[in-house]
């Protein structure tokens, strides 16, 4: 895939508004939701974050692009990892997996799971994409006020290029389908246990 | 002979990346280098040979913080083209999304970019720490404004619903009447975010800028109208490239644009406002008066005001709109394509954003040039920082540092604009 064809999709095959309002609630006249909830219950919200420009810094956004196709009942978005945006989008939810590039000195390709419920996300490592004031902040944001959903995942996908209209390198590609399996995985046994539960 | 050097590799909380670079030299700053260091020409390159209906869907990609203005510039300009007008509604409703990037863009540099600098907090995450009510607030207001975009976008991050010749789809009545409720609440949070900016502790430094801006017969500039200056400028849009040069600067990407013959220039919300108060409504004026504003800013510090009530201004006129909001008979005009060049500014929340476009007669672009906000105002900027390290050259290099970053944030820099990564070195020999 090269650059200049992932730029020239921007405003091809876009879901246009032009039909009727597709949240049911909008509908209803009830108050406007911008961000989906999870449809299924105990499913956690899974928000794959990039710049769709900027060569391997799409990678996040690539998993939820297929996760959307995999996972039934919703709850997977997109978001350009600005951290207000980012705070409001799982200030509502209990579960979240996020999905970015990272940028940490290791092999491109290389993914690794953070479970940051606990500890802070390495701002380094996630500040080398074209989001600065990003995920890392938007985590930290949440824990100061307060509103850190209790169970948070993040799976970083080392980049190799994010220059502006340069293509995936293969590895990242390769990575984009483990993290798409893995967090699928993650998801499904989330649900489970969540049916198992009293 | 003594050089210091100061390196700062990220400019922190300044939308997308790059670099800031200062050498001092006996106690004398010698040099100011705001360096950019991505191709700065790829959407120009990008939009060639690509429909014009294409053209804002296309720049809306340019900016995450400010791609409405991107999709205004462009349809303004391409409807230029064409002989398009559109009537009052459809117009008014542009105005409305315009005013939810406005509502995004200042409610998040008033509160998680800029007010950290006043309240001495090195971040928005330290500061909510000890602020949590303010940063909630903060977060509700850029939450109306997505909701705003959302609804008249078709989605909060680059938006799909502008089209040449009006929207692809306007919302019923009934979806717009919980966004009126939203701005209700918004309005008076925005009233308390002027005085509570006007509050702040505020550093003394003042330019002798040349402000530009739009001025527009009757309404605070935001689509149209005369490109005016502090110096007696004021020409129409189409004679933008008669009257600013772009120049290529060896140590950045990005190129410098200034006033032929005059050299550096300001836009932005500082003069925006200084050659518009009198466009603004009484009642915004009044607590501009009680925030500590004139009607005239020079001080740049105090832009965290200015954008506080300009974030007023938006809500208050999206309000007046959507208040009397019926959707139009017909969510857009006809256009039919045909040969011509178009030029467009609009207002940024960053400052004004030019475009032109060439296209043939079926429509397809030819060449496209775009002039960003901020490459409009490098030069000021490092100006500015220039006058603030010679004030300061007896601060520690860390602090001289962040008190360069802070002088940087004022003018609210969407390096994503002009191009993306910045790093910042300062040097002292």
């Amino acid at each position: 895939m090269s650059g200049n064809s992932r730029s020239g999709d921007a405003g091809r095959g876009e879901d246009r508004p032009s039909g009727p309002p597709k949240d049911p609630r909008a509908a209803a006249g009830g108050p406007p939701s911008p961000h989906p909830s999870p449809a299924t219950p105990h499913a956690p919200r899974v928000i794959g974050v990039g710049n769709r420009l900027r060569g391997d810094d799409a990678a996040g956004l690539l998993v939820a692009d297929l996760l959307k196709g995999k996972l039934a009942g919703g709850g997977v978005v997109t978001s350009d990892g600005d951290a207000a945006d980012l705070v409001i989008l799982w200030e509502e939810v209990d579960s979240v997996i996020v999905i970015d590039a990272m940028v940490s000195g290791r092999m491109p390709g290389t993914v690794v799971r953070h479970d940051v419920a606990a500890d802070p996300l390495p701002v380094d490592a996630f500040a080398g994409s074209s989001h600065h004031f990003g995920l890392a902040e938007a985590l930290e944001i949440s824990r100061a006020l307060g509103t850190l959903p209790s169970r948070f995942v993040v799976y970083g996908i080392e980049v190799e290029a994010t220059s502006l209209g340069t293509p995936l390198s293969p590895q990242v590609v390769d990575a984009v389908h483990c993290v798409v399996d893995a967090v699928a995985a993650e998801v499904e046994g989330i649900r489970a246990a969540a049916s198992r539960a009293p | 002979m003594k050089t210091r050097t100061i390196k700062v590799d990220q400019l922190a909380r300044v939308e997308g990346e790059g670099a800031l670079h200062v050498r001092i030299r006996n106690e004398r700053v010698e040099e100011v280098q705001l360096r950019i260091f991505e191709p700065p020409r790829f959407f120009e390159a990008l939009l060639r040979g690509r429909r014009f209906s294409e053209a804002p869907d296309i720049t809306a990609r340019i900016c995450g913080i400010c791609p409405v203005a991107y999709q205004m510039s462009a349809v303004h300009a391409m409807e230029r083209i064409l002989g398009v007008e559109l009537d009052a509604p459809l117009r008014d409703l542009r105005r409305v999304l315009y005013c939810g990037e406005w509502i995004e863009s200042h409610g998040l540099h008033v509160y998680m970019l800029h007010a950290p600098d006043f309240l001495g907090y090195e971040s928005a995450i330290h500061m909510a720490a000890d602020h949590g009510e303010t940063v909630r607030m903060a977060l509700a207001l850029k939450k109306v404004g997505n909701e705003v975009v959302a609804l008249f976008g078709g989605r909060e991050i680059h938006p799909i619903n502008v089209c040449v010749g009006g929207f692809y789809r306007l919302p019923s009545r009934a979806e717009v009447a919980p966004l009126v409720e939203r701005l209700r609440w918004a309005r008076q949070a925005a009233r308390d975010t002027v005085l509570w900016a006007g509050s702040l502790p505020m550093p003394e430094l003042h330019g002798d800028y040349e402000y530009v801006a739009l001025r527009h017969p009757h309404e605070y500039p935001m689509n149209e109208g005369r490109i005016v200056s502090s110096r007696g400028l004021d020409i129409a849009a189409d004679e933008f490239e008669e009257y600013f040069e772009e120049i290529h600067i060896p140590h950045s990407n990005a190129l410098h644009c200034a006033l032929k013959g005059r050299g550096a220039y300001l836009v932005g919300p500082l003069a925006r406002y200084s050659l518009n108060f009198d466009r603004l409504s009484p009642e915004i004026q009044s607590l501009a008066h009680q925030a500590g504003l004139g009607p005239v800013v020079t001080n740049p510090f105090q832009s965290i005001v200015v954008r506080a009530v300009e974030l007023l201004h938006a809500v208050e006129e999206a309000l007046r709109i959507l208040e009397a909001y019926t959707p139009p008979a017909v969510p857009r005009v006809p256009v039919t394509p045909r040969a011509g060049v178009g030029r467009a500014c609009t207002e940024a929340p960053r400052g004004m954003l030019f475009h032109r476009y060439q296209i043939d007669d079926e429509g397809t672009i030819e060449t496209a040039r775009i002039v960003p906000p901020t490459s409009q105002n490098q030069r000021t900027i490092e100006n500015d920082v220039a006058a603030f390290v010679t004030q300061h050259l007896s601060l520690p290099d860390a602090e001289l540092q962040w008190h360069c970053e802070q002088a940087i944030r004022n003018y609210d820099p969407c390096i994503s604009c002009a191009t993306h990564f910045l790093t910042l070195t300062v040097e002292r020999r």
